[in-house]
């Protein structure tokens, strides 16, 4: 899941951007307005954590234009003011959520983690393949009722094709949804990552879960 | 008040009854008593036989001829005594007149009873009306009181319920008798200002929370997502290290904050004096000037003559040293900081000058605001943001205005208009 950063506030973009990699999201990190709506309409953004105050275009602006491209990312608003009429202007403006700044780190993560399930319209934090069973809050997976343990990318890999779920899901879309610009890797990487993930979760059932469509793509499916 | 005046006006009506009343009654006794004596002065004529049958006749051309009595045009016998009499029939009127040709006068009388009953009636009937008249005034004015005062009654209940939640309520003024409606103007520009003033003091708040809000928000998130697992040593200096800088951030802002009330609470008890500001303004200079030649930038100072105004000296010195201060930290080195002043018959404008790389159009409007910062250094430098919005608080406490004028690459124009001290001498008569 790729989640694009705004704040402008050095040591609190750092430190958002760490703890949100550690959790396994692919972050890009910027403080500047112009350059968020730029990489807004370049990257498919899972999710994006918009700070209100910026220098330059401030977040209300961002968010505007943001919507106005048509689209739909699910957009978590940072703000130091908590009066009331900032919150309607930017649930107005089109954000999904609002969190006042100084937040508690397990709210923040919760909050993105539900703007990235209800961008991918799913409900609840688990997802069900067959007997794949994904809990995106603990990130943990099992199949069979069997834990299976998974590395932070692979476990990322996974859980993006879940959302997906019975769609095909192209090598670039892998990409740029796992990586973020920091990263230097080619597409390539994915099929190396989809046949760690193919060795820990289907080698070992008779039904294959993770499917190759040869020129298009990978699925996530219970039926072949 | 209602009381007041309602005794004011019973009184008022009493003492007007007691003095017309008692006229209407003396003229009432000096006319039925003339008429009384004039009666009696007929008997006694009649009865002395005087101008008794001394009759006119006119000759008439329609008719027969008419008879006139002409008795009253004889003259009346001298009058020796009146007096009014008390006897077991009643009151009577006694007249004594000479009589001619006797020694002893002549005594007549005719009954009083009617006279003096008439009299007294009246007397009782003034009196009634007078009482009567006295309370129904008082009523009357106690009643109209209530409702000229009842406007007054009902603006200090609105101002009764005014607080600080809502300075923004207004007294009616059109709904106000004319007389009071200045009063209603007044008070409502008291309210106008002391808005406007918890307004700023409001704003400044929320601003500073904000500040601070960032900071803080930046250390617990540092120190939450390293909790989350086992660190390095060098992963918790570097933590640690963030956490310190955003300490020191919100340490500078503290004492800004600190400063601010303080200025407020020293600065805003001085007298503003009608001085001349050119000596302060050297002063100023001088002080400048070290932190010029550290950063290698020159200080010129062009002011001739008196620089008159009316200020409070604590305050126009800040205001001068923040914009000198400011001017040379963001020029350039090399660069240079002027220092002017001109003044007209009503105002001085002090005028700072740089030729610094200026600040860009879309800032200037919001340059006085707190914590606004046209570049974003807020770690590296300690500015805070607050200069600006301190200067032109004090400039406007003074009664003057701030303005701004900039380009890109040319350099930025800060004049502070003050008005001068003329007004001051008009005021007090040349002094």
């Amino acid at each position: 899941m790729r989640i694009l950063v705004v704040e402008d506030h050095a040591s609190l973009a750092r430190s958002i951007a760490n703890g949100l990699r550690e959790e396994g999201f692919a972050v890009d990190l910027t403080a500047d307005g112009d350059e968020a709506m730029q990489w807004s309409k370049l990257n498919p953004y899972d999710c994006v954590v918009l700070d209100v105050m910026l220098p330059g275009k401030d977040g209300w602006t961002v968010l505007q234009h943001i919507r106005r491209q048509g689209s739909n990312v699910p957009v978590l608003m940072l703000t130091a003011r908590d009066a009331v009429d900032d919150r309607v202007k930017g649930l107005n403006l089109g954000a999904d959520d609002y969190l006042v700044k100084p937040f508690a780190w397990e709210e923040m993560l919760a909050r993105v983690r539900a703007l990235v399930r209800r961008g991918h319209d799913k409900k609840t934090p688990t997802i069900q393949v067959g007997d794949l069973e994904i809990d995106t809050a603990s990130k943990s997976v099992k199949r069979s009722g069997r834990p299976i343990a998974l590395s932070g990318r692979e476990y990322a890999l996974l859980e993006y094709l879940a959302h997906r779920e019975g769609r095909v899901v192209s090598r670039g879309e892998i990409w740029d949804h796992i990586y973020d610009q920091a990263d230097e890797t080619t597409s390539n990487v994915v099929d190396v990552y989809i046949g760690y993930l193919r060795n820990k979760i289907d080698r070992d059932f008779p039904t294959k879960l993770i499917h190759t469509r040869r020129g298009l793509g990978y699925i996530l499916s219970a039926q072949s | 008040m209602t009381r007041r005046i309602a005794i004011t006006m019973m009184l008022t009506v009493w003492a007007t009854i007691l003095v017309a009343g008692t006229t209407a009654w003396i003229a009432a006794w000096v006319i039925l008593l003339r008429n009384l004596d004039r009666r009696v002065l007929d008997m006694a004529k009649a009865h002395l036989g005087v101008g008794l049958g001394a009759r006119v006749v006119v000759n008439d051309s329609a008719g027969g001829p008419r008879i006139r009595e002409r008795a009253h045009e004889d003259p009346d016998p001298p009058v020796t005594a009146r007096q009014f009499v008390i006897n077991p029939d009643g009151y009577f009127r006694k007249l004594e007149v000479v009589v001619p040709g006797s020694a002893s006068p002549g005594v007549f009388e005719l009954p009083a009873d009617d006279f003096i009953f008439t009299m007294e009636a009246l007397a009782g009937s003034l009196a009634a009306c007078g009482i009567a008249a006295g309370a129904a005034a008082a009523l009357v004015a106690r009643r109209i009181a209530r409702l000229s005062l009842r406007p007054l009654n009902q603006t200090a209940a609105v101002i009764g319920t005014i607080d600080e939640a809502n300075l923004d309520q207004r007294i009616e003024a059109e709904e106000l008798p004319v007389e009071l409606r200045p009063m209603a103007g007044r008070l409502n520009e008291m309210l106008e200002r002391l808005s406007r003033a918890f307004e700023q003091r409001r704003r400044f708040l929320a601003d500073a929370s904000h500040e601070l809000r960032t900071p803080v928000a930046a250390i617990i998130t540092t120190m939450e997502v390293a909790l989350r697992r086992p660190r390095t040593a060098s992963e918790l200096t570097e933590t640690l290290e963030t956490c310190l800088s955003e300490a020191r951030h919100m340490r500078l802002l503290v004492q800004a904050l600190l400063r601010q009330v303080r200025a407020e609470g020293i600065v805003g008890d001085e007298e503003a004096e009608s001085l001349d500001a050119g000596a302060m303004l050297k002063q100023c200079a001088d002080l400048a000037g070290s932190l010029a030649a550290e950063r290698n930038v020159s200080v010129v100072r062009r002011v001739q003559g008196l620089v008159p105004v009316h200020a409070q000296p604590g305050r126009l010195r800040s205001v001068v040293l923040n914009l000198m201060s400011n001017a040379i930290e963001y020029n350039h080195a090399g660069g240079t900081v002027e220092l002017s002043a001109r003044s007209d018959e009503a105002s001085t404008e002090i005028i700072v000058k740089d030729d610094g790389p200026g600040i860009s159009p879309e800032h200037l409007p919001h340059l006085f605001q707190p914590f606004y910062r046209a570049t974003r250094s807020r770690e590296s430098d300690g500015h805070l943001g607050l200069g600006l919005f301190l200067v032109d608080s004090h400039v406007k406490a003074m009664g003057g205005e701030c303005r701004v004028e900039s380009a890109l690459g040319r350099g930025t124009t800060f004049r502070v208009r003050l008005p001068g001290n003329s007004r001051r001498t008009n005021g007090n008569g040349g002094v």
